[in-house]
């Protein structure tokens, strides 16, 4: 009975003409499903609002029958927001009074009462323009509304939505983090806390300082996009574009190209682009390039030929389409209004004097690299301290880049190279140095660098041991990339594993000297042994002397006599000499006096400046003249093997100008212990020459 | 008595009837000469040899009886002796199948059946006898329970006794002779008969077909009727019965009346005979008290004198006993109490005995006889509670039901003779006029209903009620006082206990997997006794599944898997109604936070509809006199944490016919519960043909209601505290971590002024806090105190806060 008194008061209140008064099998009529219908049928067509009226009517009614029903009071609660956005004026202590009544367990599905108005007062901003002073006011409203429903995440995010519209990045952290605590599944508070903390990266003076931010930032847009499913495609972009700024730029080009795919836009197609360009996948790029010249005109839009022809090194089109650059340069204005990197590059190509430089009418307003461009020195000091002028790896990069096109001016194509390679280095991957930076290393003048580079990369991949050693080389000289010992050591480690002789020394050397890589004794000895296995003599002289001096491993004589030995039976002069010492001294071997000048003979023969010296200074101590000028004769070719000017060299004279013999008998002696070394040498076996 | 024939019915009309066999002349001058020696152990055949039999023609293409004769007789020690022969002829393989078994029902109290002989003669052969002690089964004899009213008024035939034939072939003839004698002396008024030249045989298509009738052409019908000098009976014919033929006299002191018809027909029926009295061309016999005979004296050593001669003695101790039970101290002097009280003692102390209710035997023994004997039929109980109420000066009059409500009105008992407007009524209660303030009431000892043991089904049937508050006035002695003493009333439903069931669903959670169903059933009046009906039958029957646990699990749809376990109580109580109690346990894999409950539960219990007739059958209208009320209350008990939310339910039904409310709501400290109210209640239906089609379209309607379900969802609000509390639980009441969750806490909740109280009162204890400082630095900014909130944000990373944690 209680039905239908309930129902007849509520008749009486919400009566209108065309209602009938009912009879007492009106009570059968669920006013909840008849609403429910309304509703649907509204949302089909949003345009009528007597639907949503009569709903939210008829809802109400239901709502009187079922008052305990949840999809009713979620229903009519909605038809009531709904219809007061759709109006746009809203009373808020109205739906307040329905928002009290529902089951508690409806409020994180549902919108606050204060949303609604933050809502018909935003649509109102904005349609008056006036978003900026109405700040505070849709602030307060949204207050309102996390007071009123503190169980959805929906207020947070709209919070921190108006926030990064006013650049209160933390602010918009904070909220939107805040929003994800309540609600991690709702791929909108997800990407909330992405965008904001790319924002926080992006307030940087250079965003690539702060990678850890980048990739926070990206690890969240994935996260979204997974929680969204396929739908949300500005996700897939967000994503790309960090990638790309992380330096994934196969993974950014993918990801682009499938945002591109499914809904090509500005964003998503210069992203495909310029991967493309640094993936060398040109027919993408060219895709990309045609949508965007297609639907954006511009003088951005210009430059993008030039950077696919550079890539493809399309020379005669890189001058035609430059060319129309300068015509419409001349044409436009006194003072074209060329972007630097086509400037640069038409200056380079044109090789345009100070005069005539389009650089440095763009540079005016950049008077550091004005100076650098425009001056007449070029040396190593200039550069540094021009270089030491930036402290950001984004500035960093744009100045190294003018340096590479400072180098090409002045012809030093090595050096360019090398400082395209530096800008490289720097990783800014989206600064447009970067992408220009890497086009030019494949271009023209340094494209033998790169091709030799490339060439030598891909064999030493492949596991070619000579490549790996060159490789290891560039790597650790520096001249043309820059340098990377660490990446050096590696490829002549793996050459080493494959017994190339050169880089197993080479790299026990740096093991030993700890110049620069850190030291490793026990690695350097083991690396020695291993050529020593392959009979290098080098390699066991090597040997002989860590054994011998005992600095490096424990003093052992016999086993440095050994090495030394194998090494002189290799030819190994300085072996020969060092064979001497110990035989004259007794270390590692009993004294013998005629070994020891055997060997001294063998050494100097095998052209040991130790073994001529040493075999000289025996000559001359027996002071017979014949002797003498054997000895005069040593010095002198001791002088030449030595070279070079210096402490050992005076000495050297002095001794040479002590011995009085006549010269053209010492000439004589020369040329015939010349000839004796020569037999020798050709006495050695082929292997150890 | 009104006479219904059905399928039951055949059987015991059967026993009923007297028969009596007119043999020709020279035959009956034998049979008399020995009549006396007969009467003991007759074995004289009431027809002709089978082999003289065999000679007869052929009038049937399947079954005919060739002999139909009866013999019935009032012995001298008044008791009535009927025997009957049959003779049927089988002509082809139907019959055959069909007479196999041959079914004899009686009241082994009030009468004894023996067979005389049986026996076949095969077509071309000698004459088979049957051994009667080796095919004949005698079993007890239950009669279901819903057609108890509609068949044979023989409530009492306890009995079953099962000849079987199995010899029988195509052409053959089966005779047997069987004679039934009442145990009781028969005095005026107290007996009437039926004879009918027809057989009726009940057999089953099948083993488990449906049990069906047939009546087989009669060619030769014979009924004979002796009276002794001073015996009177009188007869009335119906259907077309042949006139009785001058009566011959055998002795000065023998009467013999017969009759004799030949050639009837084979009736048509199928599974029901039609309840017409005189489709099976009867004649019916009775005897009353103002025939100028004999028995006049004797019926002046019965009744009234008898009973006021009991002695008063025993009466009296058993009142005394009476007065010494629980129950009837307790009731004190609460006058219903002393009614339910002495209800309550009859039933333990007497039982009750059937007797058979077509022999108008109307008197009750003498209290003295009763109490002695511990039993007694429905007239002693109904006496014995007169007269003992009279003891406590209650008010109570004998009554008489027609369980047939044969529609009698008071002008038929001017027109008919007073006995034999009482032979129409069947059964003797106990009227209790409204009286103290109490209501009327109706009392039936001989039942096995509680108290007031009238069965609901009553409701609507007349009643004879005595006039005359003395018992020893009343109907012993209507024949001589005259009908005036005789009021006729009809059964109200007020005068009974109303037809309501309580059923209460308890739905528990027990673990996340498991919920529990504790049904609790309680009923009244109608459906009360249905229950204790269907489970006393299922006490009579070893099945696999009983028709209570089917009831029972009908609670669920057939998909559900549960485990029941369920009890019975009061089922021996006299007084309390029986309630069941049940416990389902169920296992939620998939619905795991969701319930629910509908009205086809509370309908599949008790089941108001399952016996409405079609729609097409009551183009005359339809009455339910039995107005009815049934509850349920479901309780969905919800988990912590939760909050019982309502997500569908239907609407209240109201119409004409019959109300249904249905209301629900969230209960529980924080809305955890929900309870669900069902209840229908429908007046008493007096509708027309139109009116019951819309009534069972509204009945239908109740099928396609929505259930009612409920899901516990997550109460954010208790969540949110409760998580708090753990936390701060967890963490130390004042520990900063602890502080730092209250700060996290009021922050969501928009209380930005105390986060920020907060989160300073902790850097200001711990100023290297990161997220303390990151607190601070979000509250103040939410508040505008940009400055300070710059601030802070800058300390917080500064500390090593992690902007990207989460």
């Amino acid at each position: 009975m209680r039905f239908y008194i309930g129902l007849l008061s509520l008749v009486l209140l919400t009566g209108c003409a065309q209602f009938q008064p009912h009879s007492q099998h009106a009570i059968n009529i669920n006013y909840f499903q008849l609403g429910d219908a309304g509703y649907q049928a509204w949302l089909k067509q949003k345009d009528k609002l007597v639907l949503l009226a009569q709903a939210k009517r008829d809802l109400a009614r239901g709502l009187e029958q079922q008052p305990d029903n949840i999809k009713a009071q979620f229903l009519h609660y909605r038809a009531s927001a709904a219809l007061a956005m759709a109006l746009g004026k809203t009373d808020e202590a109205e739906l307040l009074s329905y928002f009290n009544k529902m089951n508690p367990s409806l409020y994180p599905e549902t919108v606050s009462p204060a949303y609604v108005t933050y809502a018909v007062l935003y649509n109102q901003a904005q349609q008056a323009d006036s978003l900026e002073k109405d700040y505070s006011q849709l602030e307060s409203a949204l207050f309102r509304a996390i007071q009123q429903n503190p169980y959805t995440s929906q207020n947070w995010l709209l919070l921190s939505g108006l926030y990064r519209e006013q650049d209160k990045i933390n602010l918009a952290l904070a909220t939107a983090k805040k929003a994800y605590q309540m609600m991690p599944n709702q791929f909108e508070n997800t990407q909330a806390v992405a965008m904001s903390l790319n924002n926080i990266a992006e307030s940087d003076v250079c965003l690539y300082q702060q990678s850890d931010l980048l990739a926070d930032s990206l690890n969240y847009f994935e996260k979204a996009l997974k929680q969204a499913g396929p739908r949300s495609n500005n996700l897939r972009e967000y994503i790309a574009f960090q990638h790309f700024r992380l330096g994934e730029i196969q993974v950014a080009q993918q990801t682009a190209f499938e945002a591109f795919n499914r809904e090509p836009k500005y964003t998503n197609s210069l992203l495909l682009f310029e991967a493309s360009l640094l993936t060398a996948n040109y027919s993408a790029a060219e895709q990309a390039l045609n949508y965007l010249q297609a639907e954006y005109e511009g003088d951005k839009t210009r430059q993008y030929p030039v950077l696919l022809a550079l890539a493809q090194q399309d020379n005669e089109l890189l001058g035609h389409l430059l060319s129309q650059f300068l015509a419409d340069a001349e044409k436009g204005s006194q003072n074209p209004d060329l972007n630097l990197y086509i400037a640069l590059l038409i200056d380079y190509i044109q090789q345009n004097t100070e005069d005539a430089s389009y650089a440095l009418r763009v540079l005016k307003n950049s008077p550091r690299f004005y100076d650098l461009y425009a001056s007449e020195r070029f040396d190593s000091a200039q550069r540094s301290a021009f270089i030491s002028q930036f402290d950001n790896v984004c500035d960093l990069s744009d100045a190294y880049y003018l340096l590479g096109f400072k180098a090409l001016r002045v012809g030093y194509d090595k050096l360019a190279f090398q400082y395209f390679n530096q800008v490289v280095n720097q990783k800014a991957y989206r600064q447009d140095s970067y992408l220009w930076s890497r086009l030019m290393l494949n271009a023209e003048p340094m494209k033998a660098f790169s091709a030799y580079l490339s060439q030598i990369k891909a064999l030493a991949e492949q596991g070619e041991a000579q490549a790996q050693f060159d490789l290891g080389l560039e790597l650790l000289l520096a001249e043309l990339i820059p340098q990377d010992r660490l990446s050096a050591t590696d490829w002549f480690a793996k050459a080493a594993a494959q017994d190339h002789l050169k880089a197993i020394n080479l790299l026990a050397y740096l093991y030993l000297s700890g110049e620069l890589i850190p030291t490793d004794i026990n690695k350097a000895v083991r690396l020695y042994a291993r050529a020593s296995a392959l009979g290098d003599s080098e390699a066991n002289f090597q040997l002989g002397q860590i054994y011998l001096n005992g600095e490096y491993q424990r003093q052992d004589s016999k086993l440095a006599f050994n090495y030394f030995t194998q090494a002189a039976e290799a030819g190994h002069a300085d072996a020969y000499a060092e064979l001497a010492h110990m035989y004259l001294t007794g270390q590692g071997t009993l004294v013998n006096e005629q070994k020891a000048f055997a060997m001294l003979e063998k050494s100097a023969l095998a052209g040991s400046y130790q073994g001529q010296l040493q075999l000289g200074l025996f000559y001359q101590q027996k002071a017979d003249p014949e002797s003498e000028m054997t000895a005069k004769a040593w010095f002198s070719i001791a002088r030449q093997t030595l070279k070079k000017s210096g402490k050992t060299s005076d000495k050297l004279n002095q001794l040479i100008d002590n011995l009085v013999v006549p010269e053209d008998r010492v000439v004589v002696k020369i040329q015939a212990l010349q000839q004796q070394m020569a037999d020798y040498k050709a006495s050695l076996p082929q292997a150890s020459r | 008595m009104r006479l219904i024939l059905s399928a039951q019915a055949g059987l015991s009309v059967r026993l009923n009837r007297l028969c009596y066999f007119l043999k020709p002349l020279f035959f009956i001058l034998l049979t008399l000469s020995s009549l006396v020696a007969a009467a003991a152990h007759s074995a004289d055949r009431l027809a002709p040899e089978l082999k003289q039999q065999a000679l007869l023609p052929e009038q049937s293409e399947s079954a005919e009886i060739l002999y139909s004769n009866h013999r019935l007789q009032w012995l001298d020690d008044q008791h009535i002796s009927q025997t009957h022969y049959y003779s049927v002829r089988l002509l082809d393989e139907a019959a055959v199948e069909a007479y196999q078994e041959l079914a004899f029902t009686y009241n082994s109290d009030l009468e004894k059946l023996e067979f005389e002989f049986a026996g076949i003669l095969p077509a071309d052969a000698e004459p088979l006898d049957i051994n009667l002690s080796e095919q004949t089964l005698l079993s007890d004899f239950v009669q279901p329970d819903t057609k108890k009213i509609v068949s044979l008024n023989r409530p009492e035939a306890n009995k079953k006794l099962t000849l079987f034939v199995r010899q029988l072939t195509v052409g053959s003839i089966l005779e047997f002779q069987y004679r039934v004698v009442s145990k009781l002396s028969h005095y005026p008024g107290q007996f009437k008969t039926r004879v009918s030249p027809y057989w009726l045989q009940s057999f089953k298509v099948g083993s488990k077909g449906p049990e069906s009738i047939r009546l087989d052409s009669v060619q030769n019908y014979e009924v004979q009727l002796k009276l002794s000098k001073g015996q009177q009976m009188r007869w009335q014919l119906q259907g077309g019965h042949s006139q009785v033929i001058p009566a011959s006299a055998s002795s000065p002191d023998i009467k013999v009346y017969h009759w004799q018809m030949s050639d009837l027909k084979s009736l048509p029926v199928h599974a029901y005979l039609p309840s017409n009295e005189t489709f099976l061309t009867q004649i019916e016999f009775f005897i009353t008290e103002d025939m100028p005979n004999g028995s006049s004296a004797s019926s002046k050593a019965i009744g009234v004198d008898r009973m006021a001669a009991a002695d008063p003695k025993r009466l009296k101790d058993f009142i005394e006993t009476l007065k010494l039970t629980q129950l009837f101290q307790q009731a004190q002097a609460d006058k219903a109490k002393v009614i339910e009280a002495i209800f309550d003692y009859i039933r333990t102390q007497i039982a009750y005995q059937p007797e058979s209710l077509s022999t108008n035997h109307f008197s009750a023994r003498d209290t003295d006889n009763l109490i002695g004997s511990r039993y007694g039929n429905d007239k002693d109980l109904a006496a014995l509670l007169i007269t003992i109420l009279a003891q406590f000066d209650i008010e109570a009059y004998l009554a008489w039901v027609d369980l047939d409500n044969y529609q009698l009105i008071q002008n038929q008992i001017d027109t008919k003779s007073e006995i034999s407007m009482l032979a129409e009524f069947d059964q003797a209660i106990v009227y209790l006029p409204a009286q103290d303030g109490r209501e009327a009431r109706w009392v039936n000892l001989a039942s096995d209903f509680i108290f007031p043991g009238v069965d609901n089904k009553w409701v609507g049937l007349t009643v004879a009620v005595s006039t005359n508050a003395s018992l020893t006035q009343s109907l012993l002695q209507a024949g001589s006082t005259g009908v005036e003493q005789v009021r006729l009333q009809s059964i109200q439903i007020a005068e009974l206990d109303p037809n309501l069931a309580d059923i209460r669903l308890d739905y528990l959670p027990v673990s996340a997997e498991q919920r529990q169903v504790i049904l609790k059933m309680r009923a009244q009046g109608g459906i009360e006794q249905k229950l204790r009906e269907i489970i006393r039958q299922d006490n009579l029957v070893l099945s696999e599944q009983t028709q209570l646990e089917s009831i029972l699990s009908s609670l669920f749809s057939e998909q559900a898997e549960f485990e029941l376990d369920y009890l019975i109580k009061h089922l021996d109580s006299n007084l309390k109604p029986v309630e069941i109690e049940a416990t389902y346990t169920i296992d939620q894999a998939t619905l795991s936070y969701s319930v629910g409950a509908n009205v086809a539960q509370m309908f599949n219990l008790v089941s108001p509809f399952e016996q409405l007739p079609p729609r097409e059958q009551t183009s005359a209208g339809f009455i339910d006199r039995n107005e009815l009320a049934i509850k349920m209350s479901v309780a969905l008990k919800g988990y912590p944490l939760k909050v019982a939310s309502l997500y569908q339910h239907s609407l209240s039904q109201l119409n004409p016919y019959f109300s249904l409310q249905q209301s629900g709501q969230a209960v529980g400290e924080s809305h955890q519960d929900y309870l669900i109210e069902f209840s229908y209640r429908q007046p008493l239906l007096n509708l027309t043909g139109s009116d019951y089609s819309n009534f069972l379209t509204e009945v239908h309607n109740l099928a396609k209601l929505d259930s009612w379900l409920v899901s516990f969802r997550t109460n954010p609000k208790r969540l949110a505290d409760e998580q708090l509390k753990q936390a701060v639980h967890r963490l130390g009441e004042n520990s900063s971590q602890a502080l730092l969750e209250q700060a996290e806490f009021v922050l969501s909740r928009g209380n930005f002024e105390q986060a920020l109280n907060l989160a300073t009162q902790i850097v200001q204890q711990e100023p290297e806090n990161a997220q303390a400082w990151y607190i601070v630095a979000t509250s103040a900014g939410l508040i505008g105190k940009t400055q300070q909130s710059e601030v802070a944000f800058e300390k917080a990373i500064e500390l090593g806060f992690e902007l990207a944690g989460e």
